[in-house]
């Protein structure tokens, strides 16, 4: 019997001590019951996406709202839009053509507020390879992900331009190993959004010729679950929100090394230099001339149109769908940052 | 003592020549960092990789409990069955080659974003070995015992608790300690499909930013924890069991 | 006359292994007395385990009936009346001696005078013991205490000596002797040895090769108690001599 004993201690000891250790686990913050929670799912790890966000929290734009905030770090677009569909997550930012493909899929989301109101993908190269206009990948080797919408909108672009896409040779790449392919010359260039930075951080210098220059398309976009929405109070807490975050933007804009602080305070691993530069970039895809002039969050009906009309040829999208009811523009505020 | 300094010192020479050739052939960073840099890494966000390594571990053990509790149940089920081993064993099986990696995502949508989806994660990366080795260990029953229990007309429960558990012990840690690696495994799959903390996160975090000397920072704080949960069940097993009845690993 | 302790009436086995059908017993008939001390002796593979196991009921027969203490066998292993000796022990390294000697009394809940047997066969001392820090012999004499524990009436001996040293064997023989002759028991008792079968046995059964058969049975009119002196006796000699001669029979016929 003892030796039965001592057996079971050993072979459930562990278990059990790891039941024990980790009945302390880390617990869930307390939250202040008078503010509305919201939980904000992004569209992947942190990064400058993250910052404007964090602005509006520590500025307190959100607790004036009356919301107690909350940012999530997300993995990938297209998961996000499933998560902020099953009702997870009320509210989520992720890219408007997985947005759109999951309306298609039935998911119950919609999006509410413009954040890239042009696409931020652009044709990325080392200088030496003198490629400063789509006409000049004919007979290069172009790098980027087979999945997602990054091809499609290079594909519509090429159109656009008046390039034949044949004449490129396009390869296949998983996302993190573009920077690396490019820099040891495998290819002569990518597609891709922040990368440039991670380039010119190895000394070298980068072209870039972005696809918002001949594709007039909405990218980033922040929406949410509309059965969420449609419960009584959300559509004053979604008002409140997005009026705080889009503060939180405008914010940003004139005070980026506050904004960088304030962002490396809440996560120590993101380099400030890394932060400042992301944001010189993403400044164009925020503040682009069109949402200069109509006003930052609003949403243009033939972007999304412009949107739908790539992902249908790229069969992204199954068959047509409503881009009125896709998004909405009511719960902005008034008053829009210009 | 000599079998261990000949390690240490094959460890920091390996170091030393890691370091030499990373400076000497100006290896840029992004493709492999020095160990100098990986250590002041290490150093300069050493709060936060505490703090995701305490996650980490919590997801590990938390998984691990729960797949190993669920692997031993299923193989004593199994050894007491014979229509249940025909079902349990084929889908343990297609669970072990079904690519976690890809049905991780299905996983985030079916178990949220929080706690759930990792522990999944990492319970399914770890029931397999310990299901394989519990029904070895249940199963093989030395003939001669098996008849001289038939001769006195003992009880199936008899043979199970007398002979078949006692006698599975090796096997069952054999079978902990694969599945304890592989729970490590488990927790950062499941952390890459979304998560706030834990290394996993940071590596996708460092990654984003070409930051490779912090994925690698990260990389080496979960091999330490994966190491010591490691030798936490081999210390059990040490105390446990006696050295003549070590049984070589399945899985 | 008492009623005998097993009687085999015209046994046959046959079973199936890897698809060949196996004739392991051909035709066997033979009554062991209460008490009686048999050795069955023959060429190896000849169905003499097959024959411990009918007695023990692990083994139905193909034909012919078993009877133990005038029930079948079925109902002796109900009854829990045969003891096992295995070749190799087969102890459970997890127990200690005492432990194992314990086991077969513990699963039919029967106490166990643990002690004494253990002194008996000249263990004391080693109680607490792992199997493996014990010589084969120490570890045979464990398997013949857990057989002992719970005080069957029959043991069933599968050549319990044969993986010993010469030595250890001549001892464990002269101890199963002074066991037996102090606890009487009906022993069925499978060797190889003939000097063995001669020395411990009322009778020995000579068995031919597989499909088994009974070419002779040899009684053993020896005085008891007997020591390893009457191994120096013309009539030992003479015994050895007639049983060797039977079991040249059926290596005859076997090569033919």
């Amino acid at each position: 019997m003892n030796r039965i004993g001592r057996y079971l201690s050993g072979a459930t000891g562990v278990l059990l001590a790891a039941i024990a250790l980790c009945s302390g686990g880390p617990a869930a913050d307390a939250q202040p019951s008078s503010l509305s929670q919201v939980d904000f799912l992004q569209a992947y790890v942190p990064s400058s996406e993250f910052v404007y966000f964090v602005v509006a929290d520590k500025k307190g734009y959100y607790k004036q709202a009356g919301i107690n905030f909350t940012q999530h770090a997300g993995s990938g677009s297209a998961n996000t839009v499933k998560v902020v569909g099953t009702g997870e997550y009320p509210i989520g930012l992720a890219d408007a053509a997985l947005i759109l493909a999951g309306e298609q899929s039935g998911e119950p989301i919609q999006a509410v507020m413009g954040f890239y109101n042009t696409t931020p993908s652009s044709v990325i190269s080392l200088k030496a390879a003198r490629i400063t206009s789509l006409q000049d990948l004919v007979g290069k080797t172009l790098a980027s992900e087979a999945a997602g919408s990054t091809t499609p909108m290079w594909r519509a672009a090429m159109i656009a331009a008046h390039v034949p896409a044949d004449k490129v040779h396009w390869v296949a790449i998983d996302p993190s190993a573009k920077v690396p392919s490019l820099l040891l010359g495998k290819v002569d260039a990518i597609l891709g959004q922040l990368q440039p930075i991670q380039i010119e951080a190895q000394g070298k210098e980068v072209n870039i010729v972005p696809l918002g220059d001949v594709l007039h398309v909405i990218a980033d976009t922040v929406f949410v679950n509309t059965a969420w929405l449609h419960k009584p109070g959300n559509d004053r807490v979604l008002r409140g929100f997005i009026a705080a975050s889009l503060k939180g933007m405008e914010y940003t804009k004139d005070h980026i090394s506050e904004a960088v602080d304030l962002t490396n305070a809440e996560y120590p691993t993101l380099s400030k230099d890394v932060l400042s530069k992301q944001l010189a970039m993403e400044h164009h895809w925020i503040w682009t001339p069109d949402a200069t002039a109509s006003g930052l969050g609003k949403m243009d009906n033939q972007h999304w149109q412009n949107l739908e009309k790539i992902l249908l040829e790229a069969k992204i999208l199954r068959g047509p769908i409503a881009v009125d009811t896709a998004y909405t523009n009511a719960y902005l505020p008034a008053q829009l940052p210009h | 003592m000599k079998g261990s300094a000949v390690t240490t010192a094959a460890i920091v020479g390996g170091l030393i020549l890691w370091e030499a050739l990373v400076r000497l052939l100006h290896v840029p960073a992004y493709l492999l960092p020095a160990p100098s840099a990986i250590a002041l890494s290490i150093w300069t966000f050493h709060h936060v990789l505490a703090i995701d390594a305490w996650y980490t571990t919590y997801e590990i053990l938390l998984g691990f409990a729960l797949g190993a509790g669920i692997g031993f149940a299923l193989a004593v089920l199994v050894t007491f069955s014979r229509v249940l081993d025909r079902i349990v064993m084929p889908a343990a099986v297609l669970t072990q080659i079904v690519p976690k990696l890809a049905v991780a995502p299905l996983f985030v949508v079916w178990f949220g974003t929080g706690l759930a989806p990792k522990l999944a994660i990492t319970a399914l990366m770890a029931i397999f070995p310990v299901l394989l080795n519990c029904v070895a260990g249940l199963v093989t029953v030395d003939r001669r015992w098996r008849e001289l229990f038939d001769s006195v007309c003992a009880s199936r429960w008899q043979l199970f608790f007398k002979i078949q558990l006692p006698n599975s012990s090796p096997y069952v840690f054999a079978g902990l300690k694969v599945g304890m690696t592989l729970a490590v495994v488990g927790a950062i799959v499941g952390e890459w499909m979304g998560a706030d903390h834990g290394l996993g996160n940071e590596m996708l975090i460092a990654n984003s930013q070409l930051h490779t000397d912090l994925v690698f920072a990260s990389l080496l704080v979960l091999s330490a924890i994966g190491l010591v949960l490691f030798g936490i069940i081999a210390l059990i097993e040490d105390m446990t069991l006696p050295k003549y009845r070590r049984v070589s690993v399945v899985g | 006359m008492t009623e005998p302790a097993v009687v085999l009436d015209h046994v046959a086995v046959r079973f199936q292994a890897n698809g060949s059908a196996i004739h392991a017993v051909g035709d066997v008939t033979i009554s062991v007395a209460d008490n009686e001390f048999l050795a069955l002796i023959g060429p190896s593979g000849c169905g003499k385990t097959t024959l411990l196991k009918l007695v023990s009921g692990l083994v139905q027969p193909s034909g012919g009936a078993v009877t133990v203490y005038g029930g079948t066998a079925a109902q002796a292993r109900r009854k829990r009346l045969c003891g096992l000796v295995f070749q190799e022990p087969a102890l459970l390294p997890w127990r200690t001696v005492e432990a194992n000697v314990r086991l077969v009394a513990e699963i039919i809940g029967r106490r166990a005078n643990v002690q004494e047997l253990v002194e008996l066969v000249g263990l004391s001392g080693f109680e607490r013991a792992f199997p493996h820090e014990l010589s084969g012999g120490m570890q045979q004499r464990v398997g013949l205490c857990r057989a002992l524990a719970f005080d069957p009436p029959i043991l069933l001996m599968d050549e319990p000596f044969a993986a010993l040293d010469l030595l250890t064997r001549e001892t464990l023989s002269a101890e199963l002797l002074r066991i037996w002759e102090t606890r009487r028991k009906t022993v069925l008792f499978v060797t190889h040895s003939i000097p063995e079968a001669v020395l411990l046995a009322d009778r020995v059964v000579v068995l031919t090769q597989r499909p088994s058969r009974i070419v002779d049975v040899v009684a053993v009119d020896l005085p008891r108690p007997r020591s390893a002196e009457v191994e120096e006796s013309p009539a030992f000699a003479a015994l050895v001599r007639r049983v060797k001669d039977l079991l040249r029979t059926t290596q005859d016929r076997a090569v033919r």
